[in-house]
């Protein structure tokens, strides 16, 4: 349980380091690293992965939200036929989740296949 | 299951995520941004979301400059640009409408050159093709040729430019705009073209409410005679800008004889909304006429209302100036506002100053046209229409010594028509020192030195100073023309056919400190018979005479005072019409919704109250009546006719209810009279109000009208809805989509000016900021905020934060 959340703290870690500085897309490649160097299966990398994503962006996009008095969120939300301000929140951190999941998931499972043709 | 399947699988899903989260994604006929990088929170939408934290002071240099600047925003982020020079302020002013207003620059420029379909696809096409068939561009590239020959011109404008790219070339992409995220582009690099075309943008908007192709269709369809009696060239007991009379002016102009001209001709472009009512007021009364002794200037010119609003304030600050005021996006210096000495506001003149003109070819190939006993060589510019997801459109487009054939013969099934307009010509190298000028006046002299390079459209031009004087210019492009030409598709064949000459800036009417102690305009003619030159175009009449009543009827005049006349939501139009329609109405068989409706009307005080049921009875009622009055000129295609001025139909409501005209098309055998089609209407009236409830104190004129301010790209969740009331013919001239855009009453002090101004937006464009739409509600109650001449930063009240700017 300790390395599940460490790997998690350290996709989340490198998700922000990368999101800050590069593209959006940047956090794919930490976090294949990352889940190639943990002794995780596919399934529980992408866990790990989702749940950095998810609360890395949830978290950022909420106190983005608080400091705008929810202008933004209301607006955007409308435009999306009308969400919440949470659901809003909820939906970024989904998209974080996913991204950073998936890869870190990709990295799980191609060290199982190199270890496999060893 | 083996490896290579989890890891191929894996990678799929990977892949497939980042393409839908880099591409937009269409959703039935929208498309929505890219997921990944509109959500992320470090790329997308997340960082529009504005907080004070983002209110930082900042410093800048740039080689442009020539001393130092400082910018300090107010707490409704107006900023407050202190320069030591013009050109630095100019620049500063172009940084700080790129800081605040970035996306409505880009496309305001955009819109006006043809090239909104590069960014929003085939839907905009007719709009692109319209502009560029209408020689928009080639104009702006004439008048900037001319402009060049002019350095202080050519200086403050490349200052303001610069100023524009700073703010691009500096601009993190994770602050771009949030439309540019929406739309999945990227802002261009400013020029000094586009500030031509983006000060030939609100020309166009004022000036190309044209009735040529429609006239003609309709003097076809009806004949001359009734044509005549039904679009005559003036209202009796009009009440016109300028009172005259004009005894001093001469007309020497010789009249020419004019072929008849063929008619029935499409028009490929969308029809004009007559409901956009483009008006606007404005007034001076002199200290003879004000209760502190003082002039007093007022100004609410009635545009499209949008978000961002179409007005920005800024106030300037420079060893020669200290004005405030509003500015359009696009072009420096303040263009409604006033300084420490004179304040100056601008109504619409509305004069006709486009002509179609159909082409007689000299050459099957029109590569040559006819023009007196000459035969022309034809010039051809070729368009490329950039299309988004598209193959460009191509279109070459022929131009004649008129200017370019807007209209093709396959598309108007006669000739081919060309489209000349007065914002296409340039008279003087000064033209943009207008507002420059008229910025830094002190006096009524300085005003009208300002005022003679004023180009086109057409504007009343109001003036008061703190020395004591008051005066009202109209001025612009002002056509020469020999007779009631303009109205009409005419012969490009003969140089007679339009016009060639503008008048002389001594031949513009002007009225300076007039015994009734008060000028003003709101869109009516601007002079009576006595004025020798003809024109042409489209006048409201109740609005002006609303307010020279107003003015006239009280002795002395409060700021308050000024504030009630800007507010009125009363009609003239109403008043002078529904009496005689209510005496139509005894013994009427109605139901007893349609019987409520008839008694909110009768105890009616012709106020267009946001609360009020009975505007929204009588509007449907007076637009049904109208429809099948007139239906003699719609019935055929009612896009490309028109319906006469509302005041002739109040004319015929009171004194000529037997009129033919009243008799429906339709039924033949029977003869309709006043009576009988103000039954009908009122019928269709009450259907159209009792639509959700049969009870009318569910109904209100607000709801009816439904106003709102929308955004420029017309996105539901970035507009909002207005209560307040109105109607384009009261002095709160408000439509569905368009109304006061800034308003602004100014007293002029001895000591300065007391100031109070509200326009209905705020200052950001950025919808994630609190100051997208701060002063909506200020300016829904009919309030103003106080405006204020700081000589200095430091004094500067409630200063968010400052922008230090210096020479690199």
């Amino acid at each position: 349980m300790k390395t599940f959340i460490a790997g998690m703290l350290t996709l989340a870690l490198c998700t922000w380091l990368t999101s800050k500085y590069f593209a959006w897309y940047a956090p794919v490649f930490p976090a294949i690293l990352i889940g190639y160097v943990m002794n995780w299966k596919s399934g529980k990398a992408f866990l790990s992965g989702f749940l950095a994503g998810f609360l890395l962006y949830s978290i950022v996009s909420f106190i983005i939200d608080v400091s705008n008095h929810h202008i933004l969120s209301t607006r955007i939300g409308q435009l999306f036929s009308g969400i919440s301000g949470i659901v809003l929140i909820l939906f970024t951190g989904i998209i974080g989740g996913i991204l950073v999941g998936s890869s870190a998931a990709v990295g799980a499972a191609l060290k199982h296949f190199i270890h496999s043709k060893r | 299951m083996k490896p290579s399947v989890v890891l191929f699988l894996w990678t799929l899903i990977l892949a497939a995520w980042i393409f839908i989260s880099a591409n937009p994604i269409a959703v039935g006929e929208q498309t929505l941004p890219p997921l990944g990088t509109f959500f992320s929170p470090y790329d997308g939408f997340w960082q529009n979301a504005e907080s004070d934290a983002d209110f930082k002071n900042l410093e800048l240099n740039h080689p442009t400059l020539n001393g130092k600047v400082e910018v300090v925003m107010d707490d409704r982020m107006v900023p407050h640009i202190f320069a030591e020079n013009d050109n630095d302020a100019a620049f500063a002013q172009g940084y700080m409408h790129a800081r605040l207003r970035l996306f409505q620059l880009d496309i305001a420029s955009r819109a006006i050159s043809g090239r909104l379909s590069e960014i929003l696809g085939s839907r905009t096409l007719d709009h692109d093709k319209q502009i560029r068939r209408e020689g928009i561009v080639w104009g702006a590239e004439k008048t900037l040729e001319r402009y060049q020959k002019d350095p202080e011109s050519m200086q403050l404008i490349q200052a303001y430019t610069d100023g524009i790219n700073y703010y691009i070339q500096n601009l993190d992409c994770r602050q771009l705009p949030l439309e540019f995220k929406l739309l999945g582009y990227q802002p261009e690099e400013w020029t000094l073209l586009k500030c031509v075309l983006t000060s030939k943008s609100m020309a166009r908007t004022l000036t190309t409410k044209n009735y040529d192709i429609q006239n003609s269709n309709l003097i076809s369809e009806i004949g001359d005679s009734l044509f005549q009696f039904l679009f005559p060239h003036a209202q009796p007991g009009q009440s016109p800008v300028h009172p005259g009379p004009f005894n001093g002016l001469k007309n020497n102009v010789l009249p020419t004889s004019q072929e008849s001209p063929v008619y029935g001709y499409n028009n490929p472009f969308p029809p004009q909304d007559e409901q956009q009512a483009f008006a606007s007021n404005n007034w001076a009364v002199s200290g003879k006429k004000s209760t502190t002794g003082n002039p007093i200037l007022c100004n609410d010119p009635h545009l499209q209302l949008t978000f961002p609003s179409i007005w920005i304030e800024n106030h300037i600050v420079t060893p020669e100036k200290n004005v405030y005021g509003v500015s359009l996006l696009g072009v420096p210096h303040i263009i409604i506002g006033f300084n420490e000495y004179i304040a100056w506001g601008i109504t619409n003149g509305g004069h006709d100053v486009v002509d179609y003109l159909e082409v007689k070819w000299a050459s099957p190939d029109k590569k040559k046209y006819q023009l007196d006993n000459e035969t022309v060589d034809t010039e051809f510019r070729i368009e490329t229409i950039g299309i988004k997801g598209q193959q460009s459109l191509i279109d070459t487009v022929r131009y004649t010594r008129w200017g370019p054939v807007a209209i093709t013969s396959e598309e108007s099934g006669k000739g081919d028509l060309v489209f000349r307009w007065s914002g296409n010509d340039a008279k003087s190298e000064r033209e943009l020192l207008t507002f420059f000028l008229l910025n830094k006046a002190k006096n009524l002299q300085e005003y009208l030195d300002a005022m003679s390079v004023f180009p086109s459209p057409i504007q009343n031009v109001v003036f008061a100073s703190r020395d004591g004087d008051i005066a009202l210019k109209s001025q612009g492009f002002w056509p020469l023309r020999s007779n009631m030409s303009g109205q009409f598709i005419s012969d490009a064949a003969k140089s007679g056919s339009s016009w060639l000459h503008y008048l002389d800036n001594s031949q513009l009417p002007v009225t300076i400190n007039p015994e009734r102690q008060f000028v003003s305009s709101a869109n009516q003619h601007s002079t009576d018979d006595t004025y020798p030159y003809v024109y042409v175009g489209v006048f409201e009449e109740f609005r002006g005479r609303t307010l020279n009543k107003k003015l006239e009827e009280k002795a002395l005049l409060s700021p308050l005072d000024m504030a009630a006349i800007q507010n009125s939501n009363y009609s003239l139009k109403a008043e002078e019409a529904l009496p005689a329609l209510l005496l139509l109405m005894q013994n009427a068989d109605l139901t007893a919704s349609q019987q409520s409706a008839l008694e909110s009307l009768k105890t009616w005080d012709y106020d267009y109250s946001a609360q009020s049921p009975a505007p929204a009875i009588f509007n449907e009622w007076f637009n049904a009546i109208e429809k099948l009055t007139f239906d003699e000129t719609i019935r055929e295609k009612p896009s490309q006719t028109r319906l006469p001025d509302q005041w002739k139909l109040v004319e015929l409501i009171n004194d000529l209810q037997d009129h033919s005209v009243f008799d429906i098309y339709e039924t033949a055998g029977k003869k309709e009279s006043l009576k009988d089609i103000a039954m009908q209407a009122f019928q269709k009236a009450c259907e159209s109000v009792f639509v959700d409830s049969q009870n009318i104190s569910d109904i209100t004129w607000n709801a009816h009208q439904n106003p709102a301010i929308n955004h420029l790209l017309r996105i539901p969740a970035l507009s909002r809805k207005i209560k307040v009331g109105g109607i384009p013919d009261a002095l709160n001239a408000m439509s569905a989509t368009h109304g006061p855009s800034w308003r602004m009453i100014i007293e002029l002090t001895p000591t300065g000016p007391k100031a109070l101004g509200v326009y209905p937006g705020g200052q950001s464009g950025n919808p994630g900021s609190k100051y997208y739409d701060d002063s909506v509600d200020t300016w829904s109650e009919g309030k103003h905020h106080e405006l204020h001449l700081y000589t200095n930063a430091a004094a500067v009240e409630k200063a968010l934060f400052t922008i230090k700017m210096n020479k690199l």
